[in-house]
C-alpha cells in the first residue's frame, strides 16, 4: 500500500492542537493559565512544515493549518463570549480536519482550498458578517429578491438541485443553499414583520408565516428536486418563525407538513422513488453499492481506526463527499467519530444557546435556524451513511467536499460567533438594539 | 432560554447522538460487515496482512508481512503500484475472513510472474494443471481497468474451437486441410497454410479453422466454453469471458467467432483454465484461491485424445514461435485486433511440455499508442519458461 508519512505526521499534531485549543477556550482564565497553548499554532505550523517536506500534498495542508491558525487567533478576539469562542474554535477545527481528510481521500483541490479560505475568513470576521446579516434581515424583501435572482442564475447554470453552479463564479451548493435560505427565510421574516401593516392578528400572522415558509420550501423542492436540502431548509425556516414569535408550535407544524408531504413526493418524483428503492440495496448487478462499501469501511475502522494513511476508504466511491464520515471512521475509528461529533455538538448546541441569549430577535432566529440547518444536515447525512435512512445527497457539515457548501456553513457559524448576546441570566431583546443588563449599549 | 429552544436543543442533540451512535455501532461490529464475503478487506490478502503477522502461501512461506511489524517488503510479493498483492483485494471473493489467510498462491511463482511482465502492462495467471489452484496472479493493467478484465482472445480461441470440433467428430487426427491463403475472405497471417490439425495449430491457420467450423453448432461451442468460465456472473469487477449472443452471430460473423474476434471476450483466468484442461487430459478444474477450500470434482471438457492433439499442436506452435526445436513449454499465441488501431497480445501455455504441471496465460492489452502481438506475449512466456526451467516453480 502506498503510505504517506507526511500526512500521517501532520494529522497527530493537528488533532492535538484541536484538543488543546478546545481546552484553551473553555474559559479566558484557562487560556491565560496555560502558556503552552499560546504556542500551539507555532507548533502545528512547525509540524506541518516537517510533514510538507515529505508530502506531495504538503502545500495544501500547510496553507490549511496556517489559515485555520490565523482565523482561530482572529476569531478568538472578535467573539463576544467564551461560548462563542468555543463555537469558533470547534468549527475551525472541523474545517481543518475536513480539509486534511478531503486532501487525503481525494487529493488536492484548488476550489476546495479557496472555499476553505473564504469560509474561515468569514469566521475570522464574524462581527462584520453578523452586522451584515442584521442589515439584511432588516430588509427581508431584498433577501427574497436576491435569493430568487441567485436561483434563476443557478438554474441557468445548468446543474440544478443541490449541485447548482454558476460557471466561473460560484461552484457547488452555495447557490442553492443560499438562495433557498434567503427566499424562505425572507418570506418568513416579511410576514412576521408585516402583520401590523396587513392588520392581521398575531395568531393569523404566525400561521401565515409558517404556512408561507413551508410552502416556499415545498415549491423550491418541486422546482429543483433536491428533496433533502429542501426539507432541511423548510425546517430551518419554521425555526426562524418559531424563534421570532417565541413559540415552539411552528416547528412542529412545519415538520408535520413536511412529513405528510412525503407520500405525495413519492407519487410525483421519480428521483424520490429511486432513492427510496435503493435504500438498503447492497448490490446492483452483483457489484456492491456505495452504501455497502461504506458499511465495510466503517466496520473495518473499529475503535481506533486503521490509522491515518493506513486505511483504504477509497474503496467507497466519491468517499470525500457525502460518505466522508465512512472514510473518517475507517482511518480514525469510533474515537475520531466521537471527537468530530463532540465538536459538531459544541457548534450546534452552543449556537442554540447563543441564539437564546441573543439581544436581537431577528438575528436570534437566523442563528437558531443556522444551528438547525447544520445539525439536521449532520443527522440526515449520518443516518444515510449508517443505513438508517435513504441517502439524500446532503453533505456532512465542515467535512464533506461539496464545492462552496463550506462557505455557507462558515457563514452560518459567523452569525453564531458574531451575534451580540448577553449573559444567560440577564438578557432582554429588542429589534435592532442591544440592551444588556437593562442598559443600552 | 425559552421552552421552545430547550425542546429544539434536546431534539438536535439527541438526533446527533443517535445518528453518531449508530455509526459507532457499525464500527464496533454490528452487522458483522467485516466478514461479509463482498468486503474487499475481508477477502483481500493485503488487509489480512494487517490483521495477521503474515499471509502464508501454499508452502507456509510469507506472501505478505505486516507493515506494522516494520517488514512490509520482507518476503512480500510486489506489484507495479508499489503495493503487495494489492490487486488480490478485489479478486479473492471466496476466502473467509480471518481463517482464509492461507492462499493457494505460490510466492515464488507470483514473483516469477511479476518479474516476467517486467514493466509491461498486462496480466499473468498460473494455475496448477491437476487441481485448478491459482498459483500466481499478476495483474498489472493499472487502476483504469478492473481486475481480470476480458479481452478479445484472437487465435487463442482456436484451442477451444478446434477442441470442440475434434470432440464432435467434425475433424479428426486423419483430417488434412488444404493449403490456401484465405477462406471466406478471412486471410492467414503467414500466407498459405493447412495440413493436419496439429500443423493448423502450429501455424495458427485461420482458413482451416473457418473451413472446418462451418459445420460447428453455436450451442456446442457455448456448452464447452461455459465449462471454462464463459458466461459466469460478473462479481467485484471481474469481467466474465463471453461469446456473442446467438442473435449476433450469422454466416458472416461466425467465422470471426471461431478465431476469437467479433465480440468474443476471454478472461486470462478462463484462458488458463482452458489450457490447464488440455494439460490434464481434457479435465477442467474450477480455479481456487482459498487454500482451505475443498477441491471440487473436475468435469470433462475434451476427450483425452482431443487433449493430446491440442497439446501436440501447442508444441508445434512453441517450436515455430520461439524458434526452438524441443521447447520446454507448449504454447498458443494470439493477436486480437481491437479495430481501434492497436492489437492485444496473448499467449497461453503449459509447462513442462512433456508432462504439464503448470498452465499459464499472458495477455498484454493494447491501448492507443501501444499495440501488442502474440509474439510480444510469447516473450513473457519465454521468461516464465526460464523460471520454470530453473526450478523456481518446482514444488
Amino acid at each position: 500500500m502506498t503510505r504517506n508519512p507526511g500526512i500521517e505526521a501532520l494529522v497527530l499534531p493537528t488533532w492535538a492542537a484541536c484538543g488543546g485549543a478546545l481546552l484553551a477556550v473553555a474559559g479566558r482564565s484557562a487560556w491565560r493559565r496555560i502558556p503552552l497553548v499560546r504556542w500551539v499554532p507555532g507548533l502545528v505550523a512547525a509540524a506541518t512544515a516537517l510533514a510538507a517536506w515529505s508530502s506531495e500534498r504538503g502545500l495544501y495542508l500547510v496553507l490549511t493549518t496556517i489559515a485555520v491558525g490565523l482565523a482561530a487567533r482572529r476569531s478568538l478576539r472578535v467573539a463576544g463570549s467564551g461560548l462563542q469562542r468555543a463555537i469558533a474554535v470547534s468549527a475551525l477545527c472541523l474545517v481543518g480536519i475536513g480539509m486534511i481528510f478531503q486532501t487525503r481521500l481525494a487529493g488536492p483541490d484548488n476550489g476546495a482550498l479557496l472555499a476553505m479560505i473564504v469560509g474561515i475568513g468569514c469566521i475570522a470576521m464574524a462581527h462584520r458578517i453578523s452586522a451584515a446579516a442584521a442589515w439584511a434581515v432588516e430588509r427581508p424583501w431584498l433577501l427574497v429578491v436576491v435569493g430568487l435572482a441567485l436561483y434563476a442564475a443557478g438554474l441557468a447554470g445548468g446543474a440544478g438541485a443541490s449541485r447548482t453552479e454558476i460557471p466561473f463564479v460560484l461552484r457547488g451548493v452555495v447557490v442553492a443553499e443560499a438562495a433557498r435560505f434567503a427566499v424562505v427565510g425572507g418570506i418568513a421574516v416579511v410576514v412576521v414583520r408585516r402583520r401590523w401593516a396587513w392588520q392581521l392578528s398575531a395568531a393569523r400572522s404566525e400561521m401565515a408565516a409558517v404556512a408561507l415558509a413551508t410552502l416556499g420550501a415545498m415549491v423550491l423542492i418541486g422546482l429543483t428536486g433536491d428533496i433533502g436540502g429542501g426539507v432541511l431548509l423548510a425546517f430551518g425556516a419554521t425555526v426562524i418563525v418559531a424563534v421570532l414569535i417565541e413559540r415552539v408550535w411552528p416547528v412542529a407544524v412545519g415538520g408535520g407538513v413536511m412529513l405528510a408531504s412525503a407520500p405525495a413526493l413519492l407519487l410525483v418524483s421519480d428521483h424520490v422513488r429511486e432513492r427510496l428503492g435503493s435504500w438498503q440495496q447492497w448490490t446492483v448487478d452483483g457489484k456492491p453499492t456505495q452504501q455497502l462499501l461504506a458499511n465495510f469501511a466503517i466496520a473495518d475502522g473499529g475503535l481506533l481506526g486503521q490509522g491515518v494513511g493506513n486505511g483504504d476508504p477509497r474503496t467507497v466511491p466519491v468517499v470525500e463527499s457525502d460518505f466522508v464520515v465512512a472514510g473518517l471512521v475507517n482511518e480514525v475509528g469510533i474515537v475520531g467519530l466521537a471527537l468530530v461529533s463532540m465538536m459538531l455538538i459544541a457548534v450546534v448546541a452552543g449556537g442554540l444557546l447563543v441564539a437564546s441569549r441573543s439581544l436581537d430577535s431577528r438575528l436570534a432566529g437566523l442563528a437558531a435556524a443556522s444551528c438547525v440547518l447544520l445539525g439536521s444536515q449532520a443527522v440526515v447525512n449520518l443516518l444515510g451513511v449508517g443505513g438508517l435512512a435513504p441517502l439524500t445527497g446532503v453533505p456532512f457539515p465542515f467535512l464533506s467536499r461539496a464545492g462552496t457548501y463550506l462557505v455557507v456553513t462558515c457563514l452560518a457559524v459567523s452569525v453564531l460567533v458574531g451575534i451580540p448576546c448577553g449573559s444567560a441570566t440577564n438578557t432582554s431583546r429588542s429589534h435592532g438594539r442591544r440592551i444588556v443588563g437593562g442598559g443600552e449599549a | 432560554m425559552t421552552a421552545g429552544m430547550r425542546v429544539l436543543l434536546a431534539v438536535m442533540l439527541s438526533s446527533l447522538v443517535v445518528a453518531s451512535v449508530n455509526i459507532a455501532l457499525l464500527a464496533a461490529g454490528r452487522g458483522d460487515w467485516r466478514a461479509h464475503p463482498l468486503n474487499p478487506a475481508a477477502a483481500g490478502s493485503e488487509t489480512w496482512g494487517r490483521r495477521h503477522p503474515s499471509i502464508a502461501d501454499r508452502h507456509g512461506g510469507a506472501l505478505f508481512q505486516s507493515a506494522r511489524g516494520g517488514q512490509e517488503d520482507a518476503g512480500g510479493v510486489p506489484d507495479r503500484e508499489g503495493g503487495t498483492l494489492r490487486r488480490l483485494i478485489d479478486w479473492n471473493v471466496e476466502a473467509p475472513g480471518n481463517a482464509g489467510a492461507s492462499t493457494t498462491l505460490d510466492g515464488r511463482l507470483q514473483t516469477a510472474a511479476v518479474g516476467a511482465l517486467g514493466s509491461l502492462s498486462g496480466v499473468v495467471v498460473i494455475v496448477d494443471v491437476h487441481t485448478g489452484d491459482v498459483l500466481a496472479l499478476a495483474d498489472q493493467t493499472g487502476p483504469g481497468s478492473g481486475p481480470l478484465a476480458a479481452w478479445p482472445p484472437g487465435s487463442v480461441m482456436k484451442l477451444l474451437s478446434l477442441g470442440v470440433m475434434l470432440d464432435r467428430g467434425l475433424i479428426g487426427p486423419e483430417t488434412t486441410f488444404p493449403y490456401e491463403e484465405a477462406f471466406l475472405g478471412i486471410p492467414n497471417a503467414i500466407g498459405a497454410c493447412g495440413g493436419t490439425v496439429e500443423e493448423v495449430l502450429g501455424t495458427s491457420c485461420n482458413s482451416a479453422v473457418v473451413r472446418a467450423g462451418r459445420r460447428l453448432a453455436y450451442e456446442d461451442l457455448q456448452r464447452a466454453a461455459s465449462k471454462t468460465g464463459f458466461g459466469t456472473p460478473e462479481m467485484l469487477g471481474i469481467e466474465p469471458s463471453r461469446l456473442p449472443s446467438p442473435n449476433d452471430v450469422d454466416e458472416t460473423t461466425w467465422p470471426l467467432v471461431l478465431i476469437g474476434q467479433h465480440e468474443v471476450r476471454l478472461n486470462p483466468l478462463s484462458a488458463a483454465v482452458l489450457v490447464a484442461a488440455i494439460g490434464d487430459g481434457g479435465r477442467v478444474h474450477r480455479p481456487q484461491l482459498d487454500a482451505t477450500a475443498t477441491t471440487p470434482t473436475p468435469t470433462v471438457l475434451f476427450s483425452t485424445d482431443t487433449a493430446e492433439i491440442l497439446l501436440e499442436g501447442m508444441l508445434q506452435a512453441a517450436s515455430q514461435t520461439l524458434g526452438i526445436k524441443d521447447p520446454e513449454i507448449a504454447i498458443k499465441t494470439g493477436t486480437a485486433e481491437s479495430g481501434l488501431g492497436y492489437d492485444h497480445g496473448w499467449v497461453v501455455g503449459l509447462a513442462p511440455a512433456t508432462k504439464p504441471a503448470y498452465a499459464f496465460s499472458v495477455v498484454l492489452p493494447g491501448e492507443p499508442g501501444a499495440s501488442y502481438s502474440g509474439a510480444d506475449a510469447a516473450e513473457v512466456a519465454a521468461r516464465l519458461s526460464e523460471d520454470f526451467a530453473s526450478g523456481t516453480g518446482n514444488n
